[in-house]
């Protein structure tokens, strides 16, 4: 195994692929690698997202054919977890992330899986939708949280809260109750009602609730919801983002960690 | 050496003979999509959201019909299965407004690979979020005074474009992989021209009427009159 990995690294270093590597290393895809994806998805994930992968697994139905949300559609969806722009592919590094980590609530973590079923069984995924041999996915550049929050910046991150108009959907303090949700009307990308999110409840955040996943979520929006992306207003005013996050993290008190 | 004098002299041989050999015949189809059956009334909603801004009602017209020749405005007609190469990469971005609570155009027409760009002329934040069916080409929260943001549109078909905050907003884009596509004006006229002469299956396309097909023959030369109507939305509804 040590050899193994000894050996992807040194693939990646000769050719030159070190970007993006943190946190795990993506063997080479050979003939064995989807017919091994494809078992380990037969066995792990088409309960929920279906033998053919069109998110109609019996696991899938039992959640609730009628509410939000319906595990993905590997053939037609888009990706609400990503690195990359709104309406792009996530990146490989995205998909690996998530398997590792699950969806609380919804989708168990992965962890159980090797390293290796990992990439397998996202190379399977993949070969369903095309668009991931056209398209490709680039991760915006984020950087990382500077020094610790003010309370002045956490004051600057409200005002911004109210400016951008998060209180729509996420209520005044963040609890999910904004007029647009509690009045039904947002909906997912198969049209079912959706929540807007409990912003004083982190355990229940699909996209991680670090301060660099919240800056994130911020700038690449959750594709197939509301939550729309805020890349284009923060463009090269990083600062004020973080501000915005770090006033979200104090709703659950978590700057004072 | 010898093969590439030889294929240099073929390809001045081709450009020579080509003003001769490369105009082929083509025809063009002018029409009106007309549609007599009952027009559907004008919906009254409520705002409940910025109506010091938005106003407190919403007028959402599902269909406009030219009160003299019953033609539809804001139909799409198009022409699939010609083979032709998208000439030109160098169109124009579609521009897509907010403006005063609606989006302006509600309808725009394009082809793979062209530009949408988002603005916001409101002094009210929107999101503008296009789709087709499950999948997201685009969401973006537009605060007042954005800049623009630009978009390719990805592959053809139909696009939604919503403002989740303000629910009563709705538009469509259409994206083709041709150029042989043309909506149609107050009057339901269009005109699709450069067809090769023959038989064609024409689509049409109507936001509240839905999706209706029709076959027609493009004469040699010149211009092919039709006139394409619409069956009574209670039946094309249903399918
Ligand atoms: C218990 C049911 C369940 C199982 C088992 C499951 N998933 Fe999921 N998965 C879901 C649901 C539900 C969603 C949609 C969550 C959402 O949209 O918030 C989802 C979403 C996803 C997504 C899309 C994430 C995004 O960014 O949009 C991927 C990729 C995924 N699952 C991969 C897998 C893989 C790989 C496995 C097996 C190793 C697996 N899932 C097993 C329920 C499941
Ligand atoms: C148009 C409605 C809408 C607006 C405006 C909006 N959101 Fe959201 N947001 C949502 C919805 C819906 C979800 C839940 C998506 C899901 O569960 O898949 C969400 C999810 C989130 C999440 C949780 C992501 C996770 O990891 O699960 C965060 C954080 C968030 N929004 C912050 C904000 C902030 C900050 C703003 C303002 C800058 C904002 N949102 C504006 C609708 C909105």
């Amino acid at each position: 195994m040590h050899a193994k990995r000894l050996k992807y690294v040194a693939i990646l270093i000769i050719t030159g692929l070190c970007a993006s590597t943190a946190q795990a290393v993506k063997p080479t895809t050979n003939r064995d690698t989807l017919t091994e994806g494809r078992r380990i998805y037969e066995q792990t994930c088409a309960w929920c997202h279906g033998i053919g992968g069109e998110a109609d697994g019996p696991a899938g139905w039992f959640i609730g054919r009628y509410s939000s949300p319906r595990p993905r559609n590997f053939l037609k969806d888009g990706y609400k977890l990503r690195s990359t722009a709104s309406g792009d592919l996530p990146t490989d590094q995205d998909l690996f992330t998530l398997i590792t980590r699950g969806i609380p609530g919804v989708m168990p973590a992965y962890r159980a899986l090797n390293e290796q079923e990992r990439w397998q069984v996202i190379a399977y995924l993949k070969s369903w939708n095309p668009a991931f041999e056209e398209e490709k996915p680039v991760p915006l550049t984020l950087p990382q949280a500077p020094s610790a929050p003010t309370e002045t910046a956490i004051h600057n991150g409200r005002n911004l809260y109210v400016k951008y108009d998060c209180r729509v959907c996420h209520g005044d303090n963040g609890e999910g109750d904004g007029p647009e949700a509690t009045a039904g009307h947002l909906r997912d990308g198969n049209n079912l009602p959706i929540r807007a999110t409990n912003l004083t409840d982190p355990s229940a955040w699909k996209n991680g609730a670090s301060a660099h996943d919240l800056f994130r979520t911020l700038m690449t929006g959750l594709d197939g919801t509301p939550m729309p992306s805020y890349a284009n207003e923060f463009a090269g005013r990083e600062e004020a983002l973080w501000e915005l996050v770090w006033y979200i993290q104090s709703l659950s008190g978590q700057q004072r960690k | 050496m010898k093969a590439i004098l030889f294929l240099a002299l073929v390809l001045s041989a081709v450009q020579d003979l080509s003003p001769l050999h490369a105009e082929p015949q083509t025809g063009m189809l002018v029409g009106r999509v007309v549609y007599m059956g009952p027009a559907i009334p004008e919906q009254v909603v409520e705002v409940t959201r910025d109506s010091a801004f938005c106003g407190t009602q919403a007028t959402l017209r599902p269909m406009t019909l030219h009160p003299k020749t019953r033609g539809l405005e804001g139909a799409v007609v198009s022409i699939d299965g010609v083979a032709s190469p998208l000439s030109n990469p160098a169109v124009p971005a579609l521009v897509l407004t907010n403006t005063r609570c609606a989006f302006t155009p509600r309808l725009a027409v394009g082809v793979v690979g062209q530009q949408v760009e988002i603005r916001n002329d409101d002094p009210i934040m929107h999101n503008t979020h296009i789709s087709m069916g499950p999948r997201t080409l685009v969401n973006v929260a537009m605060i007042p005074a954005s800049r623009p943001v630009g978009k390719p549109l990805k592959q053809s078909g139909i696009y939604t474009v919503k403002c989740d905050a303000h629910k009563f907003m709705q538009a469509h884009i259409l994206a083709f992989t041709h150029p042989f596509f043309s909506l149609t004006d107050e009057t339901g006229a269009f005109r699709i021209p450069s067809l090769p002469p023959g038989e064609h299956q024409v689509t049409i396309w109507h936001d509240t009427l839905g999706t209706v097909q029709q076959s027609v023959t493009i004469a040699a030369q010149g211009e092919t009159h039709v006139t394409l109507e619409y069956p009574n939305h209670a039946d094309a509804r249903k399918q």
